[in-house]
């Protein structure tokens, strides 16, 4: 009997219909229940108190409520922008943000690229763990700790440079002088290892391919590192930045204000405990709320601008 | 797939139920009347009883006026506390607060809510069951107080508050436990006459004969000549040479012209921020000072860190008596005699009255104000007062031949904050007149405690008047220029020029402000407080 060979049979492909949204939800539905706490959260703590912004443009009455107050529109702007201490507020805001983002903002892409160079796992998880620990401590403990460790009065780092080069004793956390770098460097200390935990990610999603490929053409660690690493998490680094542009109008309010002392207070009031001080703890929400939204917009049009900028040069973007 | 549904139903129902459970009101039980009380006086959780619904003082409360008192403690500032509560209109049925009067924070805060209707007049609820209540009103306070913050015209006859835990003037004991403390060793190996520093000059020259001396704390590290409390605390003590004493009454002066002005233009303050920068300048004062938390100078005061202490005899023993004064006896901070005034007064001026009072008002919402005045009238009484003080007759006290009370049994062994776990002295804040003198046996102090008292005993001169910050109140303006003028700023500015590298960068911050005050229009309330008095010269006023 011969043989009839058959083509098998190709699966046939067919274009279905367009899925109604909600056929697609009844197919991941696990998945959007697993959602729906959070998304109840999000609409009950963020948007539904979104309407409080008005406070902004109303002189608020206790008995009135939010949308019972008068309409005075754009009084409180107004009111900060004339105030005497507007652009020192400007001005320090700035100064401690662009110098995060300068100084800080590369500390965690290296610290990655660092630990993704060590090769003995174990010794790579206990890197990772110490690095990323800090981050967990509340800001308030991390500033004590510092406060004792630079104390002018028997703190270590004075006593070793007392003992090892003859300084005389500096009130590191106090002085004026000394302010951005001790922002700076706490902070780093602080925040660098859980930062760098997006760009571990990011490195372990590159394709193992490109660093044989590059080193057949004769890269060592360097060059792969040059030009398959940071290349490859280039959109993830984008995209931080990106996000980092919309905070440029505020600092981080914690580490800020337990830094503040009177010697360095013109440097390191900033518009965050700006408002705090003024407007949550002298009850005036009306002018807090002003400002706060002053600052938010401000950060909305730098972040929209960037991610333009960004998406032209780079086809990276957030939207 | 069945054990991943189940998982996620688990895990929404958990989340869902979390959310919810926060929501919902307390219901009495057996016929009790469940009223909230929040306590806006940061750090009363320390009095809480170990049990706050079922304790000794909490159940005589429910058996005599049907009502349980759930107390509610702050852990935020006090200003916070009340700004969020009117804010966001969370009230409980009850709160006590601080009413210092004049131009003080809380004070401002409970009267705007008062005129903006945030709080219950309570007139026609204690004409009808507020007998005790009322028969302690005023008891003890000061005349312009309950003029002008009490029963302020813009109140429209409405009585909001309810003075509590007043003290009648002869119920009143003077003491004075509040120095500058040094070191005994230091004080003897420079040997110093405790008598004999009196003045701001005085303190300074010691100050700079311990700076050279060398002294060491008790961990061998250098001493700080001159200690501060947190956030700038006690510094005070060091300058007292340039206070005017007679005008220590309010926030208002009168220079030699008869010019009224506001302390903050004093030519003295002036006097007492150059000192000061001095101070700092010289390393004679501790640079950390101005912004350190409690804890942390309390840490250098039980490890003998600082040579001078500005606080109390009673401060001192908690902090060092079972650290420093164990470890290193000879440390042990004796008082120096009290610090004159300017051109060297050395009476102390207060007012015959208190100026200020802790208050208890019913926000407007509250659907059990009736509750809440019949329990206070219960607590405002003689036998209530007792309870809260002292807990039940024959069972925690007794009432002895001379009409003191006294403990008995195991209460008779325990210290106060032994008592409050039986919730004797944890509601404090709702009783009435307060009779200190005619309930209390005189107390038998430890043998330095009264030494120290007796060598700071006060020479106090009582007076009577109008506070004449009271004048400015009725001026229009007076909130804007406040709100330039606002105690946050002013203290952040001295701060500023206590630490400028120059006398003229100091000034020069003092003068920033007072330009910007001026510019608010701040002359226009001195000249409403002059044309006052010309029109009003029979009241006799205090600055």
């Amino acid at each position: 009997m011969q043989k009839i060979l058959q083509r098998k049979k190709e699966p046939e492909f067919v274009i279905e219909p367009k899925k109604t949204v909600w056929k697609r939800i009844k197919r991941y539905r696990w998945l959007y229940l697993f959602l729906l706490p959070l998304i109840i959260h999000q609409i009950v703590f963020r948007y539904s108190t979104m309407y409080g912004v008005l406070l902004a443009f109303k002189d608020f009455k206790y008995n009135a409520g939010i949308l019972g107050s008068p309409w005075v529109g754009l009084k409180y702007f107004d009111q900060f922008v004339h105030q005497y201490n507007f652009w020192q507020l400007i001005t320090n805001t700035l100064r401690m943000t662009l110098s995060s983002l300068i100084f800080g903002f590369p500390v965690p892409i290296i610290l990655a690229l660092l630990i993704n160079e060590v090769n003995a796992p174990k010794t790579k998880k206990v890197i990772q763990t110490f690095t990323y620990l800090p981050h967990f401590v509340s800001w308030v403990v991390v500033i004590s700790i510092f406060q004792n460790l630079l104390s002018p009065h028997n703190g270590l780092i004075n006593e070793f440079l007392g003992k090892v080069f003859g300084m005389e004793p500096k009130y590191f956390m106090g002085e004026k002088q000394y302010f951005l770098p001790a922002y700076l460097l706490i902070g780093m200390w602080k925040e660098a290892g859980w930062g760098s935990i997006l760009y571990l990610a990011a490195i372990t999603g590159v394709n193992p391919e490109l660093y044989e490929a590059a080193e057949l053409d004769g890269a060592g660690r360097w060059r792969k590192v040059l030009h398959v690493t940071i290349p490859c998490i280039l959109p993830t680094v984008v995209i931080k930045l990106l996000l980092n542009m919309g905070s440029l109008m505020g600092v981080g309010f914690d580490q800020v204000y337990l830094m503040q002392t009177p010697q360095n207070i013109d440097i390191s009031e900033a518009i965050n405990t700006y408002v705090m001080k003024e407007g949550v703890k002298q009850g005036n929400y009306s002018f807090g709320t002003a400002v706060g939204l002053f600052q938010s917009v401000i950060g909305m049009i730098l972040m929209a601008i960037s991610n333009k900028v960004s998406k032209t040069l780079s086809e990276t973007s957030l939207w | 797939m069945n054990t991943k549904k189940a998982l996620s139903m688990l895990l929404a129902g958990t989340m869902a139920a979390g959310m919810l459970s926060g929501c919902g009101e307390k219901t009495g039980t057996d016929g009790i009347e469940e009223i909230t009380f929040l306590t806006v006086w940061q750090g009363d959780s320390v009095m809480a009883p170990e049990n706050p619904h079922d304790n000794m003082v909490l159940n005589k409360i429910m058996e005599e006026t049907g009502v349980k008192i759930n107390v509610e403690y702050n852990g935020v500032t006090e200003i916070e506390r009340l700004n969020t509560m009117f804010a966001a209109g969370d009230f409980p049925d009850l709160v006590s607060c601080a009413m210092w009067g004049m131009d003080d924070t809380s004070t401002g805060i409970i009267k705007k809510a008062a005129r903006e209707e945030m709080i219950m007049p309570l007139n026609d609820l204690l004409d009808q069951y507020g007998e005790n209540i009322k028969a302690s009103y005023g008891v003890g306070l000061s005349e312009d107080f309950v003029k002008f913050d009490l029963e302020d015209e813009a109140f429209g006859g409405n009585q909001y508050f309810i003075p509590a835990g007043g003290l009648p003037l002869d119920q009143r004991t003077e003491y004075n436990e509040g120095a500058l403390f040094i070191r005994e060793d230091i004080a003897k190996a420079l040997n110093v006459d405790v008598n004999a520093v009196k003045t701001s000059d005085d303190v300074y020259k010691l100050m700079q004969q311990i700076a050279a001396a060398g002294f060491q704390d008790a961990n061998g590290g250098p001493v700080i000549p001159g200690g501060v409390l947190h956030s700038g605390g006690g510094l005070g003590q060091y300058y007292t040479s340039y206070v005017d004493r007679t005008q220590g009454f309010c926030g208002l002066y009168m220079d030699e012209n008869g010019k009224v002005g506001d302390d903050f233009f004093n030519p003295l303050l002036d006097k007492q921020t150059l000192h000061l920068r001095k101070l700092f300048a010289e390393e004679l004062l501790d640079i950390e000072g101005l912004s350190q938390t409690a804890a942390r100078a309390q840490e250098k005061i039980a490890t003998g860190k600082y040579a001078l202490v500005p606080t109390s005899w009673t401060n001192l023993q908690t902090w060092c008596a079972d650290t420093l004064y164990v470890t290193n006896p000879e440390m042990k901070y004796i008082p120096l005699c009290s610090q004159t005034g300017l051109n060297g007064q050395t009476k102390t001026y207060k007012l015959g009255g208190n100026g200020g009072s802790q208050v208890l008002f019913i926000p407007r919402e509250s659907k059990k104000a009736e509750a809440v005045i019949k329990v206070l009238n219960y607590l405002f009484s003689e036998e209530g007062t007792k309870l809260i003080q002292y807990g039940i007759e024959g069972e925690s006290y007794q009432v002895c031949e001379d009409g003191t009370l006294e403990f008995i049994g195991e209460y008779a062994n325990m210290n106060t904050k032994e008592r409050y776990k039986y919730g004797i002295g944890s509601y404090v804040r709702l009783c009435g007149v307060q009779y200190p003198k005619k309930w209390n046996k005189p107390e038998a102090l430890p043998e330095e405690q009264q030494a120290v008292r007796d060598f700071l005993a006060p020479d106090i001169e009582y007076h009577q008047g109008i506070r004449v910050s009271y004048l400015e109140l009725s001026h229009p303006k007076v909130y804007d220029i406040r709100a330039v003028k606002s105690n946050s700023r002013m203290t952040e500015v001295k701060q500023k020029a206590y630490v400028a590298k120059t006398d003229e960068e100091a000034l020069g911050y003092l003068n920033e402000l007072r330009q910007q005050v001026l510019d608010a229009g701040i002359e226009e309330l001195w000249k409403s407080v002059e044309d006052y008095m010309a029109a009003h010269p029979e009241e006799n006023y205090l600055f």
